[in-house]
């Protein structure tokens, strides 16, 4: 059990100073600040869609998944209006 | 009495007193239901990222509205009949924005 824990200890401190050690990433919808949600906003939209034209998943973005639901029914309106295109194609 | 957001697309074919008699109908339409506008945005002749029913480009209308919710069905009955509509989208919201909404800050 002894051996356990000291194991343990030392596994943490290699996790702080290991350079692949992650950073805690925040939603950028959940923050004090964040700017709101909104199809009408198409800059703010089209960062979180691929080069294609598909909307990034959210362990890429790091959005948390309640707005992450707000989001992609955005950007959907947002196409729905020919705001933003489906594809990347250019008719 | 629920608050709404509305955004109408006319064809481009049409000409400047075309489109005010359009929108004028369907302010009409909307007091006929006991429904409220309560402001418009205009954003001008703008283009489609794709084509609809072959326009290239089309005239956005933007509105804020207060009607009852059920209505809303008989107004989009009469916005499909209408040619001239290429598309339209309501939105139910919580609080209406305060204006002028982010669309128009972009261009400028």
């Amino acid at each position: 059990m002894k051996k356990n824990k000291s194991t343990m200890t030392r596994s943490r401190d290699d996790r702080k100073n290991s350079p692949f050690e992650d950073r805690k990433r925040f939603c950028p919808f959940s923050q004090k600040n964040s700017p709101i949600i909104d199809y009408k906003d198409t800059k703010l939209l089209s960062r979180y869609v691929s080069e294609k034209g598909k909307i990034t998943p959210a362990r890429i973005s790091n959005v948390s998944s309640k707005k992450q639901k707000e989001l992609s029914k955005a950007i959907k309106r947002a196409r729905f209006l020919g705001l933003m295109s489906y594809t990347q194609k250019i008719f | 009495m629920n608050k709404f957001e509305a955004v109408l697309l006319f064809s481009p074919d049409l000409s400047n007193p075309q489109i005010s008699n359009e929108e004028k109908n369907f302010e009409k339409n909307i007091k006929k239901y006991e429904g409220k506008v309560i402001s418009i945005e205009d954003w001008g002749l703008r283009d489609i990222s794709f084509k609809i029913n072959k326009y290239k480009k089309s005239f956005y209308k933007f509105y804020q509205l207060e009607i009852k919710g059920p209505n809303i069905q008989d107004i989009k009955k009469i916005l499909t009949q209408n040619e001239k509509i290429l598309r339209y989208l309501f939105v139910k919201v919580q609080e209406h924005q305060h204006l002028p909404s982010k669309m128009i800050n972009e261009e400028k």
